[in-house]
This record gives C-alpha cells, sequence and structure tokens, in this order.
C-alpha cells in the first residue's frame, strides 16, 4: 500500500520534472521572440546573429531543439555564463553551498524558535506569549524581507558596529578547505574554532533575517494543530488519569500536531529560497540567487534559467520528502 | 452549520412571500447587522479597515494632496533628514519622499488589481471547467497549473520577468502567470466541493430552479473563499511587485513605486535612513491591512465561525 504510494509519487514527479524543463525552455527558447540576437548581442550583425543560430542550432524546429536541451539538462550542461565566461555548471558549484548554508541556517532558526513559540501560544491562547508570537507572525508574514535586511544592517552594522555588513568571510580570510562547502561545518570539522566564531558572526544576520520570513509559517501552522488536538477526548482521558501537563503536552499532543507541520515543510523551502534571492544582495552572500540577480542586469539568461531550474529542483523533491514523510508517519496510512 | 444556513435562507424566503424584497429600511438593518459583526470587539478587524482606507485615499487622492511633485528634482534640498517641511526627508535630488510614498500606492494598486483580475477569470474559466467537466479535462487542465506551481512563485515570476526585460508591464504580466494557478485550484476545489453537498440535492428535490441553487446556494458558499483570497493576495501582490522592482525587474527609475524608491535608497542607506524607512513601512503596514482584512473576512463569511 505504502510502496504503491510511493511509487506513484515519483512517477508523478517526473511528470513534474518533465514540466519544469518545458518551462524553461518555453522561457529561453520560444518567449524572446529571437533567442539567436539576444545571444550574439545587441551590437551584432546580421551575419554574426546569422551564425549563432546555426551554431547554437535554433535554425532547427522546436522538438529537437528541446531534446537537445534536455539532454544538455540531464548532463548538467547548462551552457556558459555570459557574465562569467565560464561553463555554468562550476558556477553553481562554486555558489550553491552558500546559498544552502544560509537557507539551512534560517531553518533551523525557525523550528528553534518556531516550536517552542507555536506549543506555548497554544497552551496558553491569548496570553502574552500568544500576543507575542502573533505580532512576529503579522509583522513576519508582511514585512518586505529585502527592507528588513537593509534596516537589520542599518542597525547593527552602521549604528552598533557590531556584525560585519556582508560577504562570507573578511576579505584575504582563507576559507576552511572542506568538503561540505558550508563554511561553519568545514571549519568545526577542521577544529578551526575561531574561524568557526568568524563565519558564524557572517552568517547570523542573513539567517536570522530569512528566518523571520519563515518563522510564521511553523509558529501559526502548529498553534492551530495544537489548538485542535489538546481539544480532544484522548487528551482529556490523559490528564483525567493523572499523567503530567508537560508529558501530556509534549508526548501526546505535541506527536500528533506535528503531523501537519511536516506537510508544510514545501511551502517553507519555497520561502527560503525566495527570501534568500533577496537577501543574498543585500548581505553580498556568494549564492545562486546573487549569481542569477547579476545575470539579470547582464542579460545572462542560461545563468538565470539554470539557477530557475535548480531551485525548482530543489523545490520539488523537497516536496515529494515532506508528502513521503507524511505517509510515513500517519498511522492512519496503513504499512501493510 | 447546515441548521442556520436553513433558518437564514427560510426567514429571507419569508420576507420573498410578503413581497417586500429588499427595502430600503431591511437593507439598512442588515448592513448594520453586517457592521457590528464585523467590527465590534475585533479591533485587528477595525486596524486592518483602517489600514486599507488609508491606502485607497492615498490611490485616489495621493497625487493631489502630495505636498510636492513626487517627480520634480530639486537639487538644492538633496538628502535631508525629516523636517517640518519634508516630513519623510528627501532624497538624492531633493524630491520629497512623503509625496513619493503618496504617489506610489496608485502604483501598486494598478498592478495587483491587474495581476489578481487576469487571476481570477483565468482561475474561474480554468478551475470551473476543471470541476464541472471532470475526467479528461481535468486531469489535462491540472497537469498544466503542475507546471506553474512546480517553482516557488517569486522564482518564477522573476525569470519570467527577466525573459521579458525589465518593466512593469513584462512585471504584471509575469505576476498574472505565477498567480493563476492558484485561483484554477482554488475554484476547482471549491466547485467539486459544493456540487457534492446535501442541501444543494435538498434544494433540487423540493423543486428550486438551476438559476436559484447556482445564485442562492453554490455560488455564496463557493465565492467567499475566492474574496478572501484576493483580499490577502492583494497585499501579496504588492509586496511582489516592489521585490521585482527592488531587484530592478519591475518599476524602473524615477517611478515612486516603493519597492523601487527602496532599490534607488540602498546606496544612501549609511547616512540617510529616513529614505529606506519610509516607503517599506508603507509597504508593510498595505500588507498588514490587507492580511488582517483577509482573515476578518474568512470568518465574517464563514457560517461556521460567523458569531451572531
Amino acid at each position: 500500500m505504502l510502496v504503491r504510494l510511493i511509487i506513484r509519487r515519483l512517477l508523478a514527479l517526473t511528470l513534474v520534472l518533465i514540466g519544469l524543463s518545458i518551462v524553461t525552455f518555453v522561457l529561453s527558447h520560444v518567449v524572446p521572440g529571437d533567442p539567436a540576437r539576444l545571444i550574439a548581442g545587441p551590437r551584432a550583425g546580421q551575419q554574426a546573429v546569422e551564425n549563432t543560430r546555426h551554431e547554437y542550432g535554433l535554425d532547427r524546429p522546436l522538438y529537437e531543439q528541446y531534446l537537445s536541451y534536455v539532454k544538455g539538462i540531464v548532463t548538467l550542461d547548462f551552457g556558459t555564463s555570459l557574465s562569467s565566461l565560464r561553463p555554468v555548471r562550476s558556477d553553481l558549484g562554486q555558489y550553491f553551498p552558500a546559498t544552502v548554508e544560509l537557507a539551512l541556517a534560517a531553518l533551523v532558526l525557525s523550528l528553534v524558535i518556531g516550536f517552542p513559540l507555536g506549543i506555548l501560544s497554544a497552551v496558553r491562547p491569548n496570553s502574552i506569549v500568544d500576543n507575542v508570537s502573533r505580532l512576529i507572525s503579522i509583522t513576519g508574514i508582511a514585512t518586505p524581507i529585502f527592507w528588513m535586511a537593509l534596516l537589520a544592517q542599518y542597525v547593527f552594522f552602521v549604528r552598533l558596529k557590531l556584525l560585519p555588513d556582508g560577504g562570507r568571510l573578511p576579505p584575504g580570510a582563507t576559507p576552511p578547505s572542506g568538503i561540505t562547502g558550508l563554511y561553519t561545518v568545514d571549519s568545526l570539522l577542521e577544529g578551526n574554532w575561531s574561524l568557526f566564531v568568524t563565519t558564524l558572526k557572517y552568517l547570523i544576520l542573513p539567517a536570522c533575517v530569512l528566518a523571520y520570513s519563515t518563522l510564521p509559517l511553523i509558529t501559526r501552522q502548529l498553534r492551530g494543530a495544537m489548538l485542535e488536538v489538546l481539544s480532544q477526548d484522548y487528551i482529556r482521558t490523559a490528564r483525567a488519569k493523572g499523567l503530567r501537563e508537560r508529558g501530556t503536552i509534549l508526548r501526546h499532543a505535541l506527536r500528533n500536531a506535528m503531523l501537519p507541520v511536516v506537510t508544510i515543510l514545501g511551502l517553507q523551502v519555497g520561502l527560503l529560497f525566495s527570501g534568500a534571492v533577496l537577501i543574498e544582495i543585500i548581505f553580498s552572500w556568494p549564492g545562486i540567487g546573487r549569481y542569477a540577480l547579476t545575470g539579470v542586469t547582464n542579460f545572462d539568461y542560461n545563468a538565470i534559467m539554470a539557477v530557475t531550474l535548480v531551485i525548482g529542483f530543489c523545490y520539488v523533491i523537497i516536496n515529494m520528502f515532506a508528502d513521503i514523510a507524511y505517509m510515513l508517519l500517519d498511522p492512519r496510512i496503513s504499512l501493510g | 452549520m447546515s441548521a442556520r444556513y436553513t433558518t437564514d435562507s427560510t426567514a429571507s424566503d419569508a420576507a420573498l412571500l410578503q413581497g417586500n424584497l429588499r427595502t430600503a429600511d431591511s437593507r439598512r438593518r442588515r448592513l448594520a447587522k453586517d457592521l457590528r459583526l464585523l467590527f465590534v470587539g475585533k479591533w485587528l478587524n477595525v486596524l486592518a479597515a483602517l489600514l486599507i482606507f488609508l491606502f485607497l485615499v492615498l490611490c485616489a487622492f495621493g497625487p493631489m494632496i502630495a505636498p510636492y511633485s513626487p517627480l520634480a528634482p530639486d537639487i538644492s534640498s538633496a538628502l535631508q533628514g525629516p523636517s517640518a517641511a519634508h516630513l519623510f526627508g528627501t532624497d538624492q535630488i531633493g524630491r520629497d519622499t512623503l509625496s513619493r510614498v503618496m504617489a506610489g500606492a496608485r502604483i501598486s494598486l494598478g498592478v495587483a488589481a491587474i495581476v489578481l483580475s487576469v487571476a481570477v477569470v483565468l482561475g474561474i474559466v480554468v478551475g470551473g471547467a476543471s470541476g464541472y467537466f471532470g475526467g479528461t479535462v481535468d486531469a489535462t487542465l491540472m497537469r498544466v497549473t503542475d507546471l506553474f506551481l512546480a517553482f516557488p512563485a517569486l522564482i518564477l515570476a522573476m525569470a519570467i520577468a527577466a525573459t521579458l526585460g525589465p518593466s512593469l508591464t513584462n512585471t504584471t504580466i509575469a505576476l498574472a502567470v505565477v498567480y493563476w494557478p492558484w485561483y484554477a485550484r482554488l475554484i476547482r476545489g471549491q466547485v467539486l466541493a459544493v456540487k457534492r453537498w446535501d442541501y444543494v440535492e435538498a434544494a433540487h428535490a423540493v423543486g428550486a430552479s438551476n438559476i436559484r441553487i447556482i445564485r442562492r446556494h453554490i455560488l455564496p458558499n463557493s465565492i467567499s473563499p475566492v474574496i478572501v483570497q484576493l483580499t490577502i493576495d492583494c497585499g501579496y501582490a504588492i509586496l511582489s511587485t516592489a521585490s521585482l522592482s527592488f531587484i530592478g525587474l519591475g518599476a524602473q527609475p524615477p517611478s515612486p513605486e516603493w519597492g523601487a524608491m527602496i532599490n534607488a535608497a540602498q546606496t544612501y542607506f549609511q547616512q540617510a535612513w529616513w529614505y529606506i524607512a519610509f516607503p517599506g513601512l508603507a509597504l508593510t503596514l498595505t500588507v498588514i491591512g490587507f492580511n488582517l482584512a483577509g482573515d476578518g473576512l474568512r470568518d465574517f463569511l464563514d457560517p461556521r465561525t460567523r458569531t451572531r
């Protein structure tokens, strides 16, 4: 039963992945009237445009172009970046870990703060904690993340001079030579404590701003689910038989309330990536968001489409894992 | 819940029999009751109404009541802090930030209105067809929406706007493209759910005409989530427009669109906090207003949470 559900989910996944490639193909090959002129550049003569058209195979029928486009994606060949003049693949390899580190840090932060906040505001509705969490949620949802980032920079860098204004490391510093590409993890693996502290100093502000935008989703969802669970009979039974309140809430209620939170993990990831794109420019964080935006100003469509595709891919995959995790966690779906 | 609904509709049917259908008096009483339900003791709804009212006033009269021109430069008073002459300070070429923030509201609302109209119309056509016909039509149309929902919305909008070229028009197109699938999904779900409900069957059984069933039973019950979503999305569409303008894709300088203003202010943020602070504050308050209004409307329109 469960295996069949998972297989069906994987089949749906391939359909969605094909969809991803169709969308980026249409955007890069069909929408811009004449992609050859785009690649050749605005100053190229007619002959140069024709040469480009032939060189890139843009004079072939669309379905052939699509097939070679998909072949490129599958072999991770996204073409050459027009701004860095390197293969987009190696650019992505360089910038992607930075985005992952930022997004993971923000995710951890919002879980660590969001869980206690969500539980406490459900246990004591309309208390001070609940109202503070409501205020955080409303402002977190409504505040433009790029504005928040600029304000944070103004307060902690310009005014208080507590934290650096951007980047991952001070200029000239040697990054840790680890394998993960996440500076905080790598510096710890190397046992280089002072480098770890430095990387943390650079990471903390962008991660907090990003977490602020994803936090509301967790606290609100958890609060709602907890309130629903807490009103159910088995909770009353647990209390009636004399179980301590702490045990009732953490062991009985939270377990069931966590299920719906898993399903919004996918939404979270979408928010994290969209937010990262906006935050990375402000904090000069060398991730794929900043890379894509440099692409926007340089008309570097290969870079933009590759980043769009990579983010879409991560989004879809993580959503699938969230679905499967839900199936595994939900006792109502039998494992037979 | 359904019992309460029946009472409501019997009461109005009785009124219909008496022949005084919606007299001015009953309409006024109904409005007074609705206002009481919406605002008495609900200060978040009051706040939402005030914020939206302020925003709409700015949209209607902003350029007229603004103390200065939003576009005319005045180099002699560049980058001045807030003062009696310039409450929100001035920007790098001496334009009054307050006047620019006031003028920006109209741009934001314009984009949001176009984006959401397109999204709703496409959503009703696609979602309605999907839910009504079912089968292959449904499967095909929903696979199409899947294509658009496979990316985080802002990322897809960014890719589309980047392909079309940076301009406010292209940003509007990009946002319409990423918003409509959500409405198609929502409306399809509503049509499917309402079609099956017992009271629709019951209405059929007592001989109500199709038009009456659609008007009195299906529409009121399937449209409220759409209204709620539209209200909330109005804020989000404004926020997305500002985000795209901030990264240079949407409104272009010298437009006083709020995101574009924050983008321009970035360079001066170390010496002129007001230049960044006020457009962002306007943006935040607008989004909060629409968000709270959506929540309030949801409670008001849902018969289950509607307190009398």
